[in-house]
């Protein structure tokens, strides 16, 4: 059995509102196993960058989480006291963002911002951090450690921002990092690049969760994958069962629409629709309304998830799993 | 041989910066837009893009070369003189929370090009005619004294494309139109952008960084770096035979949606783009080009013509 870096279950997170408490999470069950990058994907409003949110504490009052567990190596975040897990985030968890420039300080050299985490959740001498930055920024493919140490944010490019980021999240040497859509503010040539620098880390021993709307980067670094819809896990696979066989709708549909634009075909697939309103979902299963299969009993109760192959589940009443070869 | 419906010669646009510098943001670009056809502009952010889209449109005046509409020379000319092709170019924008205007309902937005032009008598066939847009590009009719913030982007953007093909303009540049949507939804848009340049034969300049959505939509495309053009040619033949290193590297560096063929790329470019304030001497991609040579460094390439095709690299066959 591999060992599991973060383990997620039942999760629920919700907003109250004039129309009532508004449920973005609903029953949230995932795992990161260790040194593996496990991938979250969804259309935008689907609840991904909730749940990153929620595993480092960070929704904004008045969202809260109602119910789950949250576990880091075993260790139940949720019963920690707010400074035991303030103290582990940075050292333990650590986070980065879709857009670097707004997740730096603007008026702090970069290199100062880096030490900061180092000197706050280690004892070290000031020299020392600043040794570890620059090992860091080497590790992190920062070209000249030394010069940009004392370069503030504006002066570098996006995809260095980035790779300080990660530098930034990476020094404490973290069991866990969450990547929130790490590479969509950068360009293509500069994605693969950071890409390639995130599997690096994983195989030193990190567990990522990597949440993405891009299929394609899922596809390249992830090892497992989650499919999220509506607040809700669509579908859960290893990454080559996941676009191999994908067995929820939802996920054919989103597949099938970036293969119809790579492959060039006349009219290209789209799902019907749009993305519902949470608070206003349809009754039943939630993507009910959009689905080319849709039977009477979609309509009438919500479908749970079931397995439906070896590490393969799926919130679906008409999915049926591959039988094996 | 099909007709030429806009002629762009050695446009040049810089913008001055802090220190009495300045950013060359499009040297030396000539492209034709052939009429009913596609040209896709690609390249990445800050590479000029959108400055070339803008000043075709007549938003931003050129600092030297020349724009033609149909043979007519448009650069230079006043607002008013412009007026009259005006109507025949239209724009579509990335972002449809900020291109609509948030106090507007639909049926105002979309009977604003139509009044501007006085295309209708009275107010009630104006409507008429709204209404009618709307259900071209797949907007309930229902819908028509809603407000922006009532719609999903992707009806945002149909919204936008409504107000575009309203004049019944001849050509629509599009800004990176599906770069805001997800892809369930971009495919939608991409679907509408192709019928309604096949129904109304409308020629598309359309500016993307992304390479699958460029691939799809363009005849042809033309490639950008740092404000010039390294290469272009019919969609397909660059495509499957990119002559510039930095085609080769920006096609092969996009991810495939098929963790089968992870091995196949990873032939990643380092570095990234240098400043437009100091653009290499040279071929700008020198810098990042594994197969630079001295003659790079020093010699700026021109853009040669091969068969249907233009490259500017010291490198490529003849």
């Amino acid at each position: 059995m591999e060992e599991k870096t973060l383990i997620v279950e039942d999760l629920c997170a919700g907003f109250p509102t004039l129309r009532g408490e508004v449920c973005v999470l609903d029953h949230v069950s995932l795992e990161v196993a260790k040194g593996k990058i496990t991938g979250l994907v969804g259309e935008s409003g689907c609840g991904k960058s909730m749940t990153a949110r929620a595993v480092m504490n960070l929704i904004r009052f008045p969202g809260r989480v109602t119910s789950g567990r949250i576990l880091l190596e075993g260790q139940d975040l949720g019963s920690m006291g707010k400074k035991e897990r303030r103290m582990l985030q940075g050292q333990e968890i650590s986070m980065i963002f879709q857009d670097p420039m707004t997740s730096l300080n603007p008026v702090m050299k970069v290199g100062k911002q880096v030490d900061e985490t180092v000197l706050l959740h280690e004892h070290v001498t000031r020299d020392e951090a600043k040794k570890r930055t620059l090992e860091m920024f080497e590790a992190a493919g920062v070209p000249d450690p030394e010069r940009r140490y004392h370069c503030y944010p504006h002066q570098l490019s996006g995809g260095l921002r980035q790779r300080v980021m990660i530098a930034m999240a990476m020094i404490c040497r973290p069991k866990l990092l969450i990547a929130d859509e790490p590479t969509t503010a950068l360009d293509v040539t500069v994605e693969a690049q950071i890409l390639d620098l995130m599997k690096e880390m994983s195989r030193k021993g990190t567990g990522i969760l990597l949440i993405s709307h891009n299929l394609g980067v899922i596809a390249q670094v992830c090892d497992d994958a989650y499919v999220m819809y509506a607040g809700k896990i669509a579908e859960q696979a290893d990454i080559c069962t996941l676009f191999d066989h994908p067995a929820h709708p939802y996920t054919k549909g989103l597949l099938s629409a970036v293969s119809s634009l790579r492959n060039g075909c006349e009219t290209l697939k789209t799902i019907p629709g749009n993305v519902p309103d949470l608070s206003r979902l349809p009754a039943g299963c939630c993507f009910s309304p959009r689905c080319d299969c849709c039977r009477q009993e979609c309509k009438e109760k919500a479908p749970e998830m079931r397995e439906i192959g070896p590490g393969h589940s799926v919130r679906c009443f008409a999915a049926e799993g591959v039988t094996a070869e | 041989m099909s007709e030429v419906l806009l002629e762009a010669r050695k446009l040049y646009k810089a913008f001055p910066a802090d220190h009495h510098r300045t950013v060359q943001a499009v040297t030396d670009v000539s492209l034709e837009l052939e009429k009913g056809k596609t040209l896709g502009l690609v390249g990445e952010s800050g590479c000029g893009k959108s400055t070339l889209g803008r000043m075709l449109m007549h938003l931003i005046p050129p600092d030297s070369g020349e724009i033609q509409i149909r043979g007519t020379t448009v650069s230079g000319m006043s607002e008013a003189e412009f007026m009259k092709y005006r109507r025949m170019l239209q724009m579509v924008f990335q972002d449809p929370y900020a291109s609509l205007n948030p106090r507007m309902n639909v049926r105002n937005l979309i009977a604003e090009p139509l009044e501007t032009y006085r295309m209708y008598e009275s107010r009630e066939e104006t409507t008429r005619h709204v209404a009618e847009l709307m259900k071209t590009v797949g907007l309930p009719e229902e819908f028509l004294y809603r407000y922006p913030h009532q719609f999903s982007g992707g009806q945002r953007q149909r919204i936008a494309i409504a107000r575009a093909i309203a004049p019944d303009p001849e050509l629509i540049i599009c800004d990176e139109p599906v770069s805001a949507l997800d892809v369930s939804v971009q495919n939608q848009i991409l679907n509408l952008l192709k019928k309604l340049q096949q129904t109304r034969g409308l020629t598309y300049l359309f500016i993307s960084h992304d390479l699958s959505v460029i691939r799809y939509i363009s005849d042809r495309i033309a490639v950008m770096y740092l404000g010039k053009i390294c290469e272009t040619g019919a969609t397909e033949e660059v495509f499957r035979e990119p002559l510039h290193p930095y085609t080769r590297f920006l096609t092969a560096s996009v991810p495939l949606p098929d963790p089968h063929r992870r091995g196949e790329r990873r032939q990643t470019l380092t570095g990234e783009i240098p400043s437009p304030l100091a653009p290499p001497s040279g071929c700008r991609f020198h810098t990042r080009c594994p197969f630079a040579t001295e003659q790079c460094s020093q010699e700026e390439p021109a853009l040669r013509q091969s068969g249907g095709r233009q490259v500017a690299c010291h490198l490529s066959p003849n």
